[in-house]
């Protein structure tokens, strides 16, 4: 009937089967791990923890106290903050991408990584008494604030201004966790540093989850209900501004969005790389630069990426863990290789 | 993590040249003071050397060293350096130290109070190079590099002979297979020999030698967690290194045994599948013991840990997990904290 | 609907771009908008459309005050298509048709079938069937102008201006085009096009507004402002007018 509908399969169909991959990947995610539980005993520790938040259920877990632990303490936390992660990066990646008119652009690009380091820097070694997650957020958001206001200091916020000014801020951020990290550093902190400085998700808890996911959810949800606004933004700002768009006030709203999602995704993992550049990409391939599909798609299957990276990072050598920023990386920079190859006959299409 | 090495070995070519010019005045002096021999008056079982034990060469961590006299100025980096001078009995020789673990154990701490720190972490070339050392001796291999204390190279060029304690070299082909206390006896002979001690040596690894077969292993095959830092992911002791030497000496399993290297990144959930006995832990001046029981007892995956209910817990300084004269002691204590371990 | 410009000044960074214009575009005509480099012809159609804030002045369509209304419902009756659209676009045709009706979309972007037909019918009109699933960056010149246009007319305007829509167009697609905007006049549809093209305006317009360095210099229908003693001043070349023997309408030369 109409041009449109002659997508070869619809957005619900698609949305629906990435949704499956995703509940899947979770529960056998959880059911893998350097200790030795069957996942049924793994399941059924799960489920009981369940019916004990709604009031029924076994006073004492079937697999004993500590192994019990190892399920809803240690992998059910990690594994949830790790879908929530990868959801709220591939959606800010896409985000990005879309605002700034730019494929490399990524979560970070203000400078937030290199803002969140400095304020993990502080508590890891210079042993500053606050939380660690929020200090790296306090670092994020500083970040986010400087280059927001170099930005627009200027007058109308643009697409390359944002990009620069994001530049200059991480790079005087990362100076400084540098100088803080070679003056002070003692012992074995460079191993903690190093690995927040990858993105880790070991030690993720429950408050991490609710951080993680609460942020994806609210925030997350609110960028991925923007995918018109970004389409138009596609055109230029000229055109979008002639779609009724108040370019302006949208590109410095959704960037602050933005920027406090991955902040707090960033507070809770270090600056995990590549799922937020990558994952969009990827999408597009499949289904296309509408954002209307893009965001909601790349953040299922941005989940399901950090769940299975981060179970490679924590069993391909285990007992020993990597920092899951490091299996992202070996993944995404072939992709991303791969990405350009296959585009280098497309003349000017950048996606 | 972007370290500006590049810079810094700019920086340190520019230093290098300073430095050579002020060579020859270094190297006049310190061939100067050494035409005599030197008795310490802390150990009566120091001889001067005979003149045909040196000149002494080794290949120390592939590099090749000749000593033609005993050195008798020595910067230490580490403490395991200036603790093992200072047991030796030649303390006396130390011109400067730098990079100290903690501090130094009662018994040499008189001897200890004037030594002149150069650092607090690994001082630069300039700055060992300002004390007119003969020997820069390292507890670890990585602080003999251009930024660090300088090039080994270079060094030797100046007339300054470098010497890394034999089980921390990072080449695998110097690096013990696995860490014994003959090994650490060995490194205590050679260094002494290279000192111009010998004698001071045999008395001391005989004394610890009759300390270690006094040591009667725990029998009641407790396994054990070495844990030295980390929060998210634990840093352990792990199968080949100082760690599992003293385990194995006071009837400790080692739960990270499987893992081949002196210390590894390990896992939270090994150590609640594993579930050990005992734990051990590092006591730093950057983490604390009492750091390491508040975050075991609050981080929800490790506090129904049998040992963290039950604080079962062994402390041991930083300083003694490193290769040198502190093993046997810490072994010792380490032992005893155990027999006081009640499993009821 | 037709479109009324009353005093419209805007300057930038010190410089008066648009010097108090004063005109009026006809309603369902196709209005050429004429002027030389510099004159202010672009920055006028975006005063139209709301891209930029006019300093002064009142513009009004039908008598509704277009620099009075909110952006969405302001966009919801006027429609711009650039000069130089972006190429590098990711998206296919029909997902570019379907963002001209974001004006219309609810506040969630959800799709109705107003959108589906909309967007149906601004792809037929345009010409773009055959390109609906072609990738933006993958078009010609003119094949990328037709599907920006198509955008425009998704968006259901009442007005629709045009900067510069015939550039990057071969000799049959312009008559195409032509053809294409006397249909949307033929319906209601007030059209304005900025053109450099003197010729062209004189075969296809039904009014004239002459800019030169931001102010209205002449204004009417074609016979009375394509005069060489009115062009000559602004142009500044010599201009011949001839009748053509077909249409009877003014065909220029120049040396």
């Amino acid at each position: 009937m109409t041009a449109r509908l002659r997508r070869p399969v619809a957005t619900g169909v698609l949305l629906a089967v990435a949704a499956v991959l995703l509940a899947v990947s979770v529960t056998v995610a959880v059911t893998i791990g350097p200790a030795d539980l069957a996942p049924l005993d793994v399941w059924r520790s799960v489920v009981d923890h369940l019916a004990a938040l709604g009031g029924s259920g076994p006073a004492e877990p079937a697999l004993g106290i500590l192994r019990d632990g190892i399920v809803w303490e240690i992998r059910l936390p990690r594994v949830l903050t790790a879908a929530a992660v990868g959801a709220g990066l591939a959606v800010a990646g896409g985000v990005m991408q879309g605002l700034t008119r730019n494929p490399l652009a990524d979560p970070y690009l203000l400078g937030l990584s290199s803002g969140a380091s400095l304020g993990a820097v502080a508590v890891l070694v210079l042993g500053v008494g606050v939380l660690l997650p929020v200090a790296a957020f306090a670092g994020a958001v500083v970040a986010m604030v400087a280059a927001l206001s170099l930005a627009g200091s200027l007058g109308r916020i643009t697409p390359a201004r944002t990009i620069l000014a994001g530049l200059a801020v991480a790079q005087l951020c990362a100076a400084g966790t540098s100088f803080v990290i070679f003056w002070s550093a003692t012992g074995d902190s460079y191993r903690e540093i190093l690995a927040w400085l990858m993105g880790s998700l070991a030690g993720a808890d429950w408050p991490a989850v609710a951080i993680a996911g609460g942020a994806v959810v609210v925030l997350g949800t609110g960028l991925a209900l923007q995918g018109r606004t970004l389409d138009a933004f596609a055109f230029g700002d000229t055109a979008a501004a002639a779609l009724g768009i108040d370019v302006n006030r949208t590109r410095w709203t959704m960037l602050t969005v933005v920027a406090l999602l991955t902040g707090a995704l960033v507070a809770v993992s270090g600056s995990i790389g590549f799922v937020g550049l990558i994952l969009p990409h990827a999408v597009r391939l499949v289904v296309g630069a509408g954002h209307r599909r893009l965001l909601p798609l790349s953040a299922l299957l941005g989940a399901t990426f950090l769940v299975w990276a981060d179970t490679a990072a924590r069993t391909v050598f285990e007992p020993r863990e990597l920092p899951v920023g490091i299996v992202t990386a070996f993944l995404g920079a072939p992709v991303f290789a791969l990405l350009l190859w296959r585009r280098r006959s497309a003349a000017g299409d950048l996606a | 993590m972007r370290v500006a090495a590049q810079s810094s070995a700019r920086r340190l070519a520019g230093l290098a040249l300073v430095v050579a010019v002020s060579a020859p005045l270094t190297a006049c002096a310190g061939a100067g003071s050494a035409a005599e021999p030197s008795t310490s008056p802390a150990s009566p079982a120091t001889t001067a050397p005979s003149a045909d034990a040196y000149p002494i060469t080794l290949d120390n961590c592939g590099f090749e060293v000749t000593f033609t006299q005993a050195p008798q100025r020595v910067v230490t980096i580490k403490s395991s350096t200036t603790e093992m001078l200072l047991a030796l009995g030649v303390g006396d020789r130390i011109v400067g130290t730098g990079f100290p673990d903690g501090p130094v154990p009662p018994e040499y701490a008189a001897a200890a109070a004037d030594l002149p720190v150069l650092s607090d972490r690994v001082p630069s070339s300039e700055v060992a190079l300002e004390a007119e050392p003969d020997l820069v001796y390292a507890g670890w291999e990585s602080t003999l590099s251009a930024d660090g204390a300088g090039d080994r190279a270079t060094l030797a060029d100046l007339g300054v002979a470098t010497y890394v304690s034999p089980s921390a070299c990072k080449d695998p082909a110097y690096q013990p297979e696995r860490l014994t206390f003959d090994g650490v006896f060995d490194e205590i002979t050679e260094i002494a020999g290279v000192l111009g001690v010998p004698a001071a040596a045999e008395a001391l690894v005989a004394e610890q030698r009759t300390a270690l077969a006094d040591l009667a292993p725990d029998d009641r095959g407790l396994t054990a967690l070495w844990y030295s830092s980390g929060t998210d992911i634990p840093y352990v002791g792990a199968g080949i290194g100082a760690p599992q030497m003293i385990m194995d000496a006071v009837g400790l399993t080692n739960i990270a045994a499987g893992v081949t290297d002196t210390w590894a990144s390990f896992s939270w959930e090994q150590v609640a599948a594993d579930d050990p006995d005992v734990i051990v832990l590092v006591d730093a001046a950057w983490n604390s013991a009492e750091a390491k029981r508040e975050l075991l007892a609050t981080n929800p995956a490790t506090a129904n840990l049998t040992a963290v209910l039950n604080e079962r817990y062994l402390v041991v300084p930083f300083a003694a997990t490193e290769a040198g004269v502190r093993n046997v002691p810490a072994a010792v204590d380490l032992a005893g904290q155990l027999a006081d371990v009640d499993l009821g | 609907m037709s479109l009324r410009l009353e005093g419209v000044r805007w300057s930038v960074a010190g410089r008066s771009i648009l010097d108090g214009v004063t005109a009026t575009a006809p309603g369902a005509r196709l209005t050429g908008l004429l002027g030389p480099n510099g004159a202010g012809k672009s920055s006028l159609l975006r005063a139209v459309s709301g891209v930029l804030a006019p300093d002064a002045g009142v513009v009004t369509l039908d008598g509704t005050d277009l620099l009075a209304l909110a952006r969405r419902e302001r966009a919801r009756r006027v429609a711009l298509v650039e000069q130089e659209a972006a190429a590098t676009v990711p998206l296919t045709v029909s997902e570019a048709v379907l963002v001209g009706r974001t004006p219309h979309a609810s506040r969630w972007g959800g799709m109705t079938a107003d959108d589906d037909a909309a967007v149906a019918t601004a792809i037929a009109e345009a010409g773009v069937a055959d390109l609906a699933d072609r990738s933006l960056a993958t078009l010609s010149g003119g094949e990328r102008q037709r599907a920006h246009l198509a955008r425009a007319l998704a968006q259901d305007p009442q007005l629709l201006l045009l900067d510069e829509p015939t550039n990057h167009l071969d000799v049959h697609a312009r008559i195409e085009l032509l053809d294409l905007l006397g249909r949307l006049t033929a319906r209601g549809v007030t059209v304005v096009a900025a053109l450099h093209d003197l010729n062209l305006a004189a075969a296809a317009c039904d009014h004239l507004i002459l800019l030169d360095a931001g102010r209205v210099v002449a204004e009417g229908p074609v016979d009375q402002v394509l005069l060489p003693e009115v062009l000559e001043p602004v142009y500044r070349v010599h201009c011949h007018v001839l009748t053509h023997p077909v249409s009877g309408r003014p065909v220029l030369t120049f040396s």
